[in-house]
């Protein structure tokens, strides 16, 4: 598992990270979302042991990680910008991955080579951006990592590929138990596969839940009456936020299904809907519960 | 599997090789063309080729392509420290390369390797090379055996400097050019700051004493002007290589120290420690500052106004060049508060020595606290290495010490003397010993010594002044190669037989010469030359003039009329001339234009110049007319005399009428 503690980080005088704390459980996909800017690159560069924060621990499996190569040989961090050697083929990348990394799975990498339909001795550069981006994918994943941090890692690919990329993490978490992490600004894009969600802002951690917990307990609640009603309805219920439309009451309520049906009942309404919240929506409502307004800092 | 127990990584010492490779291999063909091959295109040349061996002195494996050799020098090492550490100068490579699992003692360890042996293993092939050439084929004309040790110890040391330093370079910057332009600023810095600050004080300060060719004495402080001196002179300094081996691993040790607490995400920031920042701007104003003063100051003589404006003009282009270093856009004209106190610092130091707060110039010790004095000379002495400059006999004598203080009060009363030089012009040196154990240092530009006579004749009388002036005619140490004599048009070997006979009728000669006849330069018959043993590269030399009676004769009786007889040289043309001429040298009468020449008497007449040549021997130190004789060569001065009005021919008499 993956243990950050009170991380800061500063580029001369600028702070970037400021008293970051996170938790990443084995085995699961972490999401991190933020907006461009938010310090989301220079978090994972610490976590995989790039730089080093100014002060605060950053831990894998209760090791720091900066200049621990034994960790460093089962994590593998994809940056969003990528990199290989300047005239290298895929396969002369792969030599250098073997050398680095001793969980390397040679088998793996020529099984991969099916799927993926990609020539191993052209050189890389000549790829277009999204089979670069599988080429990195392919290499990583052979590496056998432990730990997978991925910044941005399907900005500008198509469905498709994103898709394909997305099932093969998912089936090494499965597999292995292997921890992802992965960046993005697009909720909607992790949503499908994280475990646990946090999002940074300006340097700060404002939240961090696991998506299970979050989409149980938060419901949508439409509302009409015949008649007027008074506050009182909503007495004992976590309404996080409520509006009238003409008749229509909408309400967005954290709690149990049943308690909330219970509590109406007796009020007789002529609507009364019980919607499940997409993950954006949950996120917009917590935040502003939190004080934030998170179109500012979410799509 | 691989082993693991393995510190390197195969992979990774191939990645680096595959950019600094070609490095190398450009470097060992460079090297193969430059010594190797030309060596073995010089021995398979015709035999005659191996004269010009002798007249261009190659004596070992530095003379061979020696300017092609620096080149070298000065760009590979330097290269191969920009590249085999450029991947964190580069964001994408820098990231990458510090999220393998290797600590970064390993990373740095593989990259300096890699890079170092692009520059050590080219030079080690071709000493290899060289040294079987040696044993193998007829060389020795041109170098030998032990010479490709010297030549290996030597360029391996250098190149191992450069490349430790330009990696130490690397560590404080995370741009490659700023990284090469460190690493040449800083090698050079050393010697660059201390001619600068002398230059500048020797304007400002007049009596500023730097000391006896002093700019030799420090090029040793910048590998790079040191080894272009030691290409130069061939003379390698044993000391200094192992000083400089030192300095490498220091630098290797500072440079991995760096390396470790380096921030990666420093990559493309000009300077990487910020508490930098600050000595880097405040260095690059300095030495623009100095810089442009030194250049107003040469320009425009000397004149303060000139030299306030080069240094405020200086710092303000070193100022805004720091900053726009620093920040990496030439828009910057924010920030003024750091220049404006920089500059009011400067100027208050500035006025301190201009206004000569400190008593510097105007300082003259009392007769009475002074031990002792060395007076010296610079235009004739000559640096002798077997003797420490401050260990030359000092004047004690008390009569002189107190002429030498009015002298020096003298010269602070006449005020600023003006830097033109004259045939009689004199760089005077002098350092008091005080009672008290200190020492006084000062030099002065002496435009004129006989303007000074009343004071410098009894100096340049004295036995010691003399001996310390040309300390190597004297000293046992000195170790004669050969003594050559020159005239304009002949230069001939003295045998060893005559040698110590020769420099005894000159110490006699010289100790007993007048003031005049010493300052008498340019009516000399003939210049001895020795040759030194262990000085190629300059040999100390003596004028002779006629009234050096021993010597003269000692050279007639063995047979060298040709060079102490004029009538016995091929004389085509005479210039005569008297005080009143407007002319100041003879010599320039080839290059002057008729019309200038009319107070000057120029005959090309044999039977004129015979009759004329023969005075040279009564010459007349004291008289009023000077006598200028030429030889056939174009412009071919061969020497002057003086003489007065009643030895002149009657035609010349004639003339002046």
């Amino acid at each position: 598992m993956i243990l950050m503690q009170n991380v800061n980080k500063k580029f001369e005088k600028d702070p970037i990270l400021n008293n970051v704390s996170l938790n990443v459980n084995k085995g699961s996909i972490y999401g991190l979302l933020g907006s461009n800017g938010a310090g989301k690159t220079t978090l994972l560069k610490t976590m995989a042991g790039i730089i080093k924060q100014k002060s605060g621990t950053v831990e894998i499996e209760q090791k720091p990680v900066f200049e621990n190569y034994s960790i460093k040989e089962r994590l593998i961090f994809i940056p969003d910008v990528l990199f290989f050697f300047s005239q290298y083929t895929t396969r002369q990348m792969a030599n250098f991955y073997k050398n680095m990394y001793p969980n390397w799975n040679n088998d793996r990498f020529t099984q991969m080579q099916l799927l993926l339909d990609l020539d191993p001795d052209k050189k890389i550069h000549r790829f277009s951006k999204g089979m670069q981006r599988q080429v990195a994918f392919w290499l990583a994943l052979c590496a056998m990592p432990d730990y997978l941090i991925l910044d941005e890692p399907f900005d500008g690919l198509d469905p498709v590929i994103r898709k394909k990329i997305k099932s093969w993490v998912i089936q090494d978490v499965a597999d292995r138990e292997m921890t992802v992490v992965v960046s993005s600004h697009n909720l909607s894009e992790v949503e499908d596969i994280c475990d646990a969600v946090g999002i940074i802002h300006r340097g700060e951690l404002l939240l961090e839940k696991e998506l299970d917990d979050l989409k149980s307990d938060i419901h949508k609640v439409q509302l009409a009456f015949k008649q007027e009603v008074s506050e009182d309805i909503y007495q004992g219920l976590d309404v996080l936020h409520k509006e009238k439309r003409g008749s229509v009451h909408v309400c967005i309520i954290r709690d149990d299904y049943y308690e909330i049906e219970k509590q109406m009942e007796p009020y007789d309404p002529v609507v009364f809907d019980i919607l499940p919240l997409t993950l954006e929506e949950i996120f917009i409502y917590e935040m502003e519960g939190a004080g934030y307004a998170i179109e500012n800092i979410l799509l | 599997m691989q082993s693991r127990t393995f510190y390197f990584k195969k992979e990774l010492l191939k990645q680096s090789f595959r950019t600094t490779g070609w490095i190398g291999i450009a470097y060992f063909i460079a090297l193969t063309i430059i010594l190797p091959l030309q060596v073995v295109m010089d021995i398979s040349a015709e035999r005659d080729e191996y004269n010009t061996y002798y007249f261009e002195r190659v004596d070992d494996l530095f003379d061979i392509n020696g300017p092609l050799q620096i080149i070298t020098i000065l760009t590979v090492p330097f290269l191969a420290g920009i590249f085999a550490f450029r991947y964190i100068q580069v964001k994408g490579s820098a990231d990458f390369i510090h999220s393998l699992p290797l600590s970064r003692n390993k990373l740095f360890h593989h990259h300096f390797l890699v890079g170092y042996a692009m520059v050590v293993i080219p030079v080690i092939v071709t000493g290899l090379i060289l040294y079987i050439m040696s044993n193998t084929m007829d060389v020795e004309e041109l170098f030998l055996q032990r010479d490709v040790g010297v030549w290996l110890f030597f360029t391996v040391i250098i190149v191992s400097l450069m490349y430790s330093f330009t990696v130490l370079a690397g560590g404080i910057t995370g741009v490659s050019a700023i990284q090469g332009m460190l690493s040449y600023i800083f090698l050079i810095f050393p010697v660059g700051i201390v001619y600068l600050i002398f230059f500048n004080l020797e304007m400002l300060l007049s009596g500023f004493s730097p000391g006896y060719l002093w700019e030799e004495n420090y090029s040793g402080w910048s590998p790079i002007v040191q080894s272009v001196f030691f290409f130069e002179s061939g003379e390698i300094d044993y000391n200094v290589m192992w000083i400089y081996a030192v300095i490498a691993v220091i630098c290797y040790l500072i440079a991995l120290v760096l390396y470790r607490c380096r921030p990666v995400e420093a990559a493309s920031q000009t300077l990487i420690f910020h508490y930098l920042k600050p000595i880097f701007k405040i260095g690059v104003t300095f030495c623009f500052m100095l810089l442009f003063g030194t250049y107003f100051g040469m320009v425009q003589e000397q004149y303060i106004g000139w030299i306030t404006f080069g240094y405020i003009f200086g710092a303000l282009l070193g100022y805004l060049i720091a900053e726009m270093l620093i920040q990496k856009t030439w828009r910057v004209f924010g920030e003024w508060k750091g220049f404006f106190i920089y500059i009011g610092i400067s100027l208050l130091v500035l006025a301190s020595l201009v206004f000569d707060w400190f008593g510097y110039e105007t300082r003259v010790p009392q007769a009475g606290e002074v031990e002792g004095i060395q007076i010296i000379d610079f235009v004739s002495y000559y640096d002798d290495p077997s003797v420490e400059f401050d260990e030359l006999p000092k004047i004690e004598d008390e009569k002189l010490i107190k002429l030498i203080t009015e002298f020096h009060q003298e010269i602070i009363d006449t005020g600023t003397l003006d830097r033109d030089w004259q045939s009689d012009s004199s760089e005077i040196y002098i350092n008091y010993y005080l009672d008290n154990g200190t020492n006084i240092k000062r030099q002065y530009f002496i435009p004129s010594v006989k303007e000074f006579k009343e004071y410098l004749k009894p100096v340049y009388e004295n036995e010691i002044f003399r001996k310390n002036s040309r300390h190597w005619l004297f000293s046992e140490k000195t170790d004669v190669k050969n003594i050559r004599i020159h005239t304009y048009r002949d230069d001939a070997v003295i045998s060893n037989t005559l040698e110590s006979r020769l420099m005894d009728a000159l110490r006699e000669d010289y100790l007993n010469a007048s003031f005049e006849e010493i300052m008498a330069g340019e009516e000399s018959i003939l210049t001895i030359e020795f040759e030194l043993e262990d000085n190629n590269y300059y040999s100390p030399f003596i004028d002779v003039p006629r009234s050096y009676t021993n010597t003269m004769d000692l050279l007639e009786k063995e047979g060298f009329h040709k060079f102490t007889d004029l009538t016995e040289q091929e004389t085509v043309m005479i210039a005569v001339k008297n005080e009143s001429s407007k002319l100041k040298y003879l010599h320039e009468v080839p290059f002057t234009d008729a019309s200038k020449l009319k107070d000057v008497f120029v005959t090309q007449d044999l039977n004129q110049i015979e009759q004329i040549v023969k005075l040279e021997k009564e010459y007349d130190y004291d008289g009023k007319w000077t006598i200028a004789a030429f030889g056939p060569g174009r412009d071919e001065y061969i020497t002057s005399f003086t003489v007065n009005e009643e030895q002149l021919p009657a035609f010349v008499k004639d003339y002046f009428k």
